[in-house]
């Protein structure tokens, strides 16, 4: 027998009221764990897949939608734009690198982005096996698209248009396996990289004389050679061309903005279910005084000092707070099992379920100590109880 | 300690003053090694009072209470709480117990508080003197009234306390019942080496103690 075991048999003698503080706990901290893993994980991928672009160039339209569509391959395309004006900016002094992308086309819903070597390399994208592509038809898989459709070098598939995977099929033209890449953790993951011939051929688009001119792609991703290009260049393009500018990183923030009201919001709520949880930790201990106070008074009897009784009801709340996260991060981290197969499909998000991040131990360690916080003043209350008092006020 | 000289418990001049300035003085008396004390006294003698500050639950305001040669008003809280868990077993008049913990665990707790070993082997050994030995694994409501009087005798010997202070142990009970107790209590303190202290109005049991006070 000690004071442990004590707390552990008086938490299960009343098993509704540490139930009870249980699932309210547990909720706040799955909530909070929640937030934590998903905003973090959206926040990484976001980022992840801007490194390195300063500047999007595409047709008018929705900024963000130009961003999404280019960047993260996960919205329609504005439009197409003239190659031959794309080119004639990439020519700006101010422009260090561009890399052009042809998309609109996919296969069972992957996109098939035609594109040059430079795309790969933006994201340090390497190959798994065969080779990058050569010749228009050739087909680059990314880690995902290949493992999914279980597609090998050799295999061909036919492209279909749109970028839902409801089009109408290319029937003409079938797409040759040349290689997969290894998986980056990046958007690259979930294409298929070809020429940007290929895709002009697909749609009929024989550029006789093989001019530029006729040509058109589907945005152009820059890189500047100073930061000082982020001042003039996107005025200058959508002031003084048929094309939009767009950078990646204005909109990425004005995305987060609204991501951000719903996370706070929601972290707001957890928040708030946390402060019940404890508010339940110390009704529950403060109940516990009153229907327990001959008992206390009684251990106090048989020898117990006031500082073993403080700690036993202490001990209490530190169990039921330990139980609680635990329960709480276990719920979490089942339900980002669940979320990582969606949300990797949509977002690029997977989140490693069988460990704790570091803000995640501290959101433990947090409301352990919120729930001895909670129990501090009931265990002060209790261990102070008149033991002569309680004891006569029973006995008569 | 110089045994068989000094008294087990000795009080001198001993009074105490309630919140409302009622001042009650007690009796100096003394009690030596084996030998049953009976403290009588009408309801409002102070009784209970005398209890508790014999278990060292009240504080001492005058006078003294020297327990095996420890005088209760020099120790501090702290000290108190131990030297009641280890010199002094209390049998309250109505047996209550620790409702989350089985009969065993009861006695158990007792051991633990009372600083001394946890032994479940003594306490199993107690519960079987006092017959309810096939009741320890059992939850205390489930226990019936005479039980519930033995378990608290037997909590109350557990942690071999030098001093078992019974508190109107016979008064609620028949004849019958209350001789069983008076003999469960006399003999069981003599076994396990404490000094019988009962505190009680009930006049019955005067035939069975040849030292008494009366308040």
């Amino acid at each position: 027998m000690n004071i442990f075991k004590l707390s552990f048999k008086n938490l299960l003698a009343s098993p509704l009221r540490s139930l009870l503080t249980l699932i309210i706990l547990s909720m706040g901290v799955a909530l909070a764990s929640l937030l934590i893993l998903v905003g973090g994980a959206l926040d990484d991928s976001f980022k992840k897949n801007i490194r390195g672009i300063d500047m999007v160039v595409g047709a008018k339209g929705s900024p963000l939608q130009l961003i999404l569509s280019s960047v993260y391959q996960i919205d329609n395309p504005t439009g197409n734009i003239d190659l031959a004006e794309a080119r004639k900016l990439a020519k700006n002094p101010q422009i260090k690198e561009t890399i052009e992308l042809s998309y609109g086309d996919s296969y069972k819903g992957r996109r098939i982005v035609g594109t040059s070597h430079n795309y790969v390399e933006l994201y340090n994208g390497s190959l798994n096996s065969g080779q990058l592509w050569e010749k228009p038809f050739e087909a680059v898989l990314g880690a995902d698209v290949a493992l999914e459709f279980d597609l090998k070098i050799d295999d061909s598939f036919y492209s279909s248009h749109g970028i839902d995977g409801m089009g109408h099929d290319h029937e003409d033209h079938p797409f040759i396996v040349v290689g997969i890449l290894e998986k980056s953790g990046s958007v690259l993951d979930k294409l298929i990289l070809t020429t940007p011939e290929s895709i002009w051929e697909v749609h009929g688009n024989h550029a006789e004389g093989d001019s530029a001119q006729s040509q058109e792609i589907t945005a152009m991703l820059v890189k500047f050679r100073n930061k000082m290009g982020i001042m003039t260049l996107p005025r200058v393009v959508n002031q003084q061309t048929s094309m939009q500018a767009a950078l990646p990183s204005i909109e990425v923030n004005r995305l987060f903005e609204l991501f951000g009201l719903a996370i706070s919001t929601l972290q707001i709520v957890a928040f708030v279910i946390m402060g019940l949880g404890a508010i339940s930790v110390f009704v529950s201990m403060i109940t516990a005084l009153r229907d327990r106070a001959y008992e206390m008074a009684m251990m106090r009897s048989m020898g117990a000092s006031r500082g073993q009784i403080f700690g036993m009801i202490i001990l209490e709340a530190t169990l039921l707070g330990f139980a609680g996260t635990t329960i709480g991060v276990l719920l979490s981290h089942a339900g980002i099992a669940f979320l990582n197969k969606y949300a990797n499909e949509q977002f690029g998000i997977n989140i490693a379920i069988w460990q704790l991040t570091p803000i995640e131990w501290y959101l433990v360690l947090a409301t352990i100590l919120l729930c001895i916080f909670a129990a501090i003043i009931p265990a002060i209350k209790t261990a102070r109880l008149d033991v002569s008092k309680v004891l006569s006020s029973y006995e008569n | 300690m110089t045994e068989g000289i000094a008294p087990v418990l000795s009080v001198r001049n001993l009074s105490y003053s309630y919140e409302n300035g009622k001042v009650i003085s007690f009796p100096d008396f003394e009690v030596s090694e084996n030998d049953p004390l009976l403290i009588t006294g009408n309801s409002g003698t102070g009784k209970t009072t005398l209890l508790h500050l014999l278990s060292g639950l009240l504080m001492i305001q005058k006078g003294e209470i020297i327990i095996s040669g420890s005088e209760l008003k020099s120790l501090s809280q702290k000290k108190l709480d131990k030297f009641r868990g280890r010199n002094i077993g209390l049998v309250f008049q109505q047996p209550k117990f620790i409702g989350a913990l089985s009969v065993l665990e009861n006695v158990l707790t007792a051991q633990y508080f009372g600083g001394g070993n946890v032994d479940s082997k003594r306490a199993l050994s107690l519960l079987a003197k006092l017959g309810i030995e096939d009741k320890a694994d059992k939850q205390t409501r489930h226990l019936s009234g005479g039980e519930r009087q033995r378990l608290a005798i037997a909590r109350a010997l557990a942690a071999k306390p030098k001093i078992l202070l019974a508190d109107e142990p016979t008064s609620s009970l028949d004849d019958v019942n209350a001789d069983i107790v008076y003999n469960l209590l006399a003999e069981e303190s003599k076994e396990n080496g404490a000094n019988l202290i009962v505190v009680s109005h009930d006049q019955r049991l005067k035939a069975n103690f040849e030292n008494t006070v009366n308040l």
